[in-house]
């Protein structure tokens, strides 16, 4: 194969760098739609085009690489946990389940008083849905068992989070659903930043230092042990690190779907099916496809700014019924 | 669901304004004297709680319980609740229901069928219309007198804020920019009575600079752009916490000049309280001027 992992790896981060710089500069649609924020930060009175630069865009376009990263490695990673192309956090429930725990933190004012508790809202939602996908489907689960799954965390998850934002006294609040189904990165603050991204990070070294083992695993958990795998920890490494990827990635940004399944799903070949090195360009992926779909929510001339789960479900979804024409197909045959 | 849809209501109240006129009209002739008022609008209750009598108010929305949303939230207390449905008045003795633009369609039509006297009130998107509806609401509630003189006072007031206006040297071109920032960073545009309540303090609404209109959010980086010289607050829930608060609290929003915090309630329903807001704002801008 001459399209190998070097080579989609470095496509893919130099693509990540200048979406990175393309979010950064855009022109505003509304404010000043012909001009560039570099022209503007060259001119010799630039305050405001650089508190613009600093406090509006740069944690915009951080969060957009920082959790898309976090969800293309997540999808991955789940992937090869519960071996189905299909698991993807928003899928089988992990991102809804991280929704509600960053809403109960929200709303319920603990994270006023300790900033720190929404994000680790989001990680133990997260984490519970997790452990129970790998309880009900873990070893020998169909695909079907693994969607119904998903189905029935998503149902409960879903309720219970507009339930919580229905108590809010805040009247405001039940509106708030449309950000924790749809996710948006429009106006986070380098607070966000800050709260997030060191839990994500801790969450990519976890999966990272698993997949050498997690390539060993695909051959099956008895190979895996007679190779001197140890089976236990290299799932509960992948099981903590999704779980402080998704949770605290939703738990800022709200639910995006479909970027751990789009981005897997198109990168496996270039990878020869290596789960490893799936892994690592699933999260340079993530963080391009992620940083692309927020740019496009920006340029849509819409009348409120769109959801950015809008778009990716729109990308996403068609693959997601792609993915399963072909595995009825395999299964038939 | 109601409570949202009413509240949202409010807020979209300059969208939804010119719709409706009183529908009461063949019903009035039935009222007795000093009528006992149901009212299942927020907007309807606060001109309730101020121009009727204790006695003649049967029953007020919850929502006049907040203090963010009522200026009278403390009065409100003494009467019964309703949630803004039919349902929730059928039972108590009433000789006319207040209906608002956020009443919903299904309860206004079952209050026709059961053949019960309801005046329908537009939100006011003018000073102008918040006179028209208090003259209105005082004469369905036999009122007249309290009316007249509540309107007469608001008029003048009105009045006197042109005057010094008119004083100021600047063309109306080159008044100083404010701008309206709420929760969810949604501002006002022209043809709503807080665009207007900007040009009775002198200033020009920031939001027409970039061609926002009527109830719309005014991007951050727009924000920061257009940079008013007065941004005005109405934020009316501090205590739990909302998203929508969120970007209130944005860094970048510390690097606005000025900013002036006015109490919701005031500024929600077109009453006479109005004025106060109005007031405050035009003394922000007589502090501009002798700058």
């Amino acid at each position: 194969m001459t399209f190998g992992f070097r080579h989609t790896l470095g496509l893919l981060t130099v693509a990540s760098v200048a979406l990175f710089c393309v979010s950064l500069l855009l022109p505003n649609t509304l404010a000043a739609p012909t001009i560039s924020l570099l022209s503007e930060l060259l001119r010799d009175d630039n305050e405001i085009a650089r508190i613009i630069l600093l406090e509006i865009r740069l944690p915009r376009a951080v969060l957009a690489v920082m959790v898309g990263t976090s969800l293309g490695l997540a999808g991955a990673a789940m992937q090869g946990l519960l071996r189905n192309p299909l698991a993807e956090p928003g899928v089988v429930g992990v991102s809804g389940t991280a929704a509600l725990g960053a809403t109960l933190t929200f709303y319920s004012g603990l994270a006023a008083v300790a900033p720190l508790a929404l994000p680790l809202g989001g990680i133990a939602g997260a984490m519970g849905a997790v452990i129970v996908l790998f309880l009900i489907a873990g070893r020998q689960a169909s695909t079907a068992t693994l969607l119904l799954a998903g189905i029935a965390l998503n149902a409960i998850a879903g309720a219970l989070t507009a339930l919580t934002l229905n108590l809010s006294p805040n009247p405001f609040a039940a509106m708030e659903i449309i950000f924790w189904q749809m996710g948006s990165l429009a106006d986070r603050s380098l607070m966000h930043v800050q709260l997030s991204a060191p839990l994500m990070v801790i969450g990519w070294v976890l999966i990272l230092t698993a997949a050498p083992a997690a390539r060993a695993l695909s051959l099956g958990e008895a190979t895996a042990s007679s190779l001197g795998i140890n089976v236990g920890a290299t799932q509960r490494k992948i099981i903590v690190g999704t779980a402080l990827c998704v949770g605290a990635g939703v738990a800022v940004t709200g639910i995006i779907g479909f970027i751990g399944l789009i981005v897997p799903h198109l990168l496996r070949r270039s990878c020869n099916n290596d789960p490893a090195q799936l892994m690592i360009t699933s999260a340079a992926g993530g963080a391009s496809l992620l940083l692309a779909a927020d740019i496009a929510v920006r340029c849509i001339p819409t009348n409120a700014e769109l959801k950015l789960g809008v778009v990716t479900a729109l990308l996403g979804a068609p693959v997601f019924l792609y993915l399963i024409f072909k595995l009825r197909r395999l299964e038939s045959s | 669901m109601m409570g949202k849809f009413a509240i949202f209501g409010c807020m979209t109240w300059t969208l939804l304004a010119a719709s409706a006129a009183p529908s009461w009209a063949e019903n009035t002739n039935l009222i007795p004297q000093k009528p006992r008022v149901a009212s299942l609008n927020l907007c309807t209750d606060t001109l309730l709680l101020q121009y009727a009598d204790p006695a003649q108010i049967a029953s007020i929305t919850w929502l006049s319980l907040d203090q963010s949303l009522s200026p009278y939230a403390a009065q409100a207390q003494a009467f019964h609740h309703n949630r803004g449905n039919a349902e929730d008045i059928l039972h108590l003795d009433v000789d006319l229901v207040l209906t608002g633009a956020s009443t919903s369609p299904a309860t206004k039509a079952m209050l026709r069928r059961l053949n019960i006297a309801t005046m329908n009130m537009a939100d006011a998107n003018s000073t102008a219309a918040i006179a028209t509806n208090i003259t209105q609401l005082t004469q369905a509630i036999a009122q007249h007198a309290r009316g007249e003189r509540s309107v007469s006072d608001f008029v003048t007031a009105v009045n006197r804020l042109e005057r010094t206006t008119a004083g100021y040297k600047r063309a109306v071109t080159d008044w100083p920019l404010a701008a309206f920032m709420q929760p969810n960073g949604l501002t006002v545009g022209p043809g709503t009575l807080s665009d207007e309540l900007l040009r009775l303090a002198g200033f020009r609404n920031a939001a027409t600079m970039i061609g926002l209109k009527t109830y719309q959010q005014f991007p951050l980086e727009s924000l920061l752009r257009v940079s008013p010289q007065l941004l005005v607050m109405s934020d009316n829930q501090q205590q739990y916490p909302a998203l929508a608060q969120q970007i209130l609290k944005h860094p970048a929003m510390a690097h606005m000049p000025q900013k002036l915090q006015v109490a919701s309630a005031d500024l929600i329903c077109g009453t006479t309280r109005v004025l106060r807001v109005a007031a405050a704002i035009a003394n922000r801008r007589v502090q501009i001027e002798t700058l």
